[in-house]
């Protein structure tokens, strides 16, 4: 039961990151992404992760998605660069090397072996931000900075040059 | 939990907060003032250093401080305090003055410094995120410059790619070890070595290795020449010194030999084959950058304190060099019309004595001549790969030296020996820019004769 839980969550997935890639409609491509992210969420339910689940929805289902149609809304289209074909020659040189690299991630992660990591974590929230605000409160701010930077910089490239 | 061991990053953020501050206050005739500022802070973070007590962790083993990496973070000030102040002139003749840039690459030297200081993978992403985001920032704020937004948006790219290489990475780590700290794991795990992998093939992409190379040449050649001069100096010395650590817990492996015996095979020959058919003096010396990587990467392929210590002196003396040459190309920048072709070089000792000379200097460093710091660098790579019997690799490091001497003289010889065809109005060297010029070589110079004075700090 589980596996087909999983092998339909993942196809979802994969089929949807395609569609990420490959339509050609920003509108349709970002459906797709938000299909992904529904996808992704359904994984952390099935692994008894909610709280991920939950911030999935809430940060990129809402947030992130809404922030993108705002792009989208404010991109001047008409000057944008249209599709220019498929680049084959570099699908047919590159598409090996993807095979070969899947082929040996596969083969890596089914022989190894996976380390037993604690017990039962019963409550989520609790959990998370424990390690949240402990171990882990440092990167967290580290985090912070990045967020601040990452804004200066968003707000200094997209402002008009007087 | 011990405070102290924070003191240069916090000197560090204090000082970008007060300059961000003041930045909102200010209208664009301090631009002058701000960047000096921000150019003396790295100088009490680096003040500050003799304060830290260690070695000893702190953040619940999260960052830790030792020696090497107290000298390493020494090194990242001076670097960051040189690169700012030869900024100034550059961007106000160019007429792209943007005060926010007076703080940003304190902001890249602060994840830098973090980075070299971290124990457990998420302060290593983050820190190194943090880093990339001011880098990618510094690189396309230029004014009216199509080349510099290009140079920025590709180097974002392949950054995210390292990102993602990385993160995933860390989950293999995690899945394989049970945590997300450094640690010595030492059973064989197929699972592990993916993870080493990819964390290395990140890494690597951040050395601008080959084949993870891409964006340097076009990242280098786009991004404001003192902008440049910090990308090839400062990130390379924080990496290396980190590298280093790393080593200590991933050697036993018995590929990690193969594959940095392969990364850096590649870049060094790779980058010095390239490197003779670029007609940009820029993107040439971002070749040669390429092919550094490639032979620092050799001073990280086993354990052996003798060959990493080579590294560290190499990588700190060679940043000083990389950062004194492009400091020199922005300064002939500034003139009308001057673009980095390697014609616009000829004849410039008739036209600027001291910038050529200082010029061939660094570019002599780079070949390896003996007064220069960087021949004791190689020199001991060389010894220290004698030593562990990595006898191929070592005429390998040799072979691609000597190779790469022939680009480096080129641009020596179209300098003096020939005769300039086109005029350029004469360029002034501002305090900023001679000061980092006089330091960077006097360094290179001193360290070449008395290399010992850096060597004994180097405790492994």
């Amino acid at each position: 039961m589980e596996w087909l839980i999983f092998g339909f969550l993942s196809t979802w997935a994969v089929l949807s990151v395609l569609g990420v890639l490959f339509l050609k409609n920003p509108i349709h491509a970002l459906l797709s992404f938000v299909s992904l992210i529904l996808a992704v969420a359904g994984m952390f339910l099935h692994l008894r992760a909610e709280l991920l689940a939950g911030l999935q929805l809430i940060i990129y289902a809402v947030a992130i998605v809404v922030f993108y149609v705002l792009v989208i809304t404010t991109i001047p289209w008409e000057k944008v660069k249209r599709f220019e074909g498929f680049y084959k020659r570099e699908f047919l040189a590159g598409f090996p090397i993807l095979l070969v690299s899947f082929a040996l991630f596969a083969y890596a992660i089914l022989k190894g072996s996976f380390a037993k990591v604690g017990l039962e974590v019963k409550d989520n929230v609790k959990e998370v931000s424990k390690s949240l605000f402990t171990t882990y409160l440092f990167p967290l701010e580290v985090a912070s900075v990045i967020l601040l930077t990452a804004m200066i910089g968003a707000i200094l490239l997209g402002r008009k040059e007087e | 939990m011990n405070w102290n061991i924070l003191i240069p990053e916090l000197t560090l953020s204090l000082g970008i907060l007060l300059v961000f501050i003041l930045d909102l206050f200010a209208s664009k005739k301090h631009y002058r003032t701000l960047l000096y500022m921000s150019a003396l802070v790295p100088v009490f973070s680096l003040l500050s250093l003799f304060l830290v007590q260690h070695p000893a962790k702190g953040f619940f083993d999260l960052f830790e401080v030792s020696a090497v990496n107290l000298l390493g973070k020494a090194v990242l000030y001076v670097l960051t305090s040189l690169s700012l102040f030869a900024m100034q002139d550059y961007y106000e003749k160019k007429g792209s003055v943007y005060t926010e840039l007076s703080y940003i690459p304190l902001v890249a030297t602060l994840g830098l410094s973090l980075l070299m200081s971290s124990a457990n993978l998420v302060l290593t992403l983050l820190s190194l995120e943090l880093a990339s985001i001011s880098m990618y920032l510094l690189v396309s704020l230029f004014r009216e410059e199509y080349l510099s937004k290009e140079a920025g948006f590709k180097y974002l790219l392949m950054g995210a790619v390292a990102t993602s290489m990385f993160s995933l990475g860390s989950a293999f780590y995690y899945a394989s070890t049970g945590s997300l700290f450094l640690k010595e794991y030492r059973d064989e795990n197929s699972l592990f070595t993916l993870s080493l992998l990819l964390i290395l093939s990140a890494l690597a992409l951040k050395a601008s290795a080959v084949p993870f190379h891409f964006w340097t040449p076009d990242a280098y050649e786009g991004a404001p020449t003192p902008v440049t001069g910090y990308l090839s100096s400062a990130p390379k010395v924080a990496l290396y010194f980190f590298f280093v650590q790393l080593l200590t817990y991933f050697h036993h492996l018995k590929q990690w030999l193969l594959l940095l015996a392969v990364l850096s095979l590649l870049s060094m020959f790779y980058a010095n084959a390239v490197a003779y058919v670029q007609r940009s003096v820029k993107r040439l010396l971002a070749y040669s950058t390429i092919a550094h990587a490639g032979y620092f990467l050799l001073g990280i392929a086993t354990v052996e304190s003798t060959l990493q210590r080579a590294l560290l002196f190499y990588v700190s003396l060679y940043a000083f060099a990389s950062l004194g040459s492009f400091v020199i190309m922005s300064v002939l920048e500034k003139k009308e019309g001057f673009s980095h072709h390697l014609l616009d070089y000829k004849g410039l000792y008739k036209e600027h004595p001291v910038l050529a000379s200082l010029f061939a200097l660094f570019l002599f460093a780079f070949i390896g001549i003996p007064p220069m710091a960087l021949f004791v660098g190689k020199l001991g790579l060389f010894m220290g790969l004698v030593e562990t019997l990595l006898l191929p690799l070592a005429f390998a490091f040799v072979l691609a030296s000597i190779l790469s001497a022939g680009y480096y003289l080129r641009v020596i010889v179209l300098m003096f020996l020939e005769e300039g065809e086109r005029r350029f109005p004469p360029a002034r060297v501002s305090v900023g820019e001679a000061l980092t010029l006089l330091l960077c070589s006097f360094l290179v110079l001193l360290l070449g004769v008395f290399p010992h004075l850096l060597y004994d700090l180097i405790r492994l």
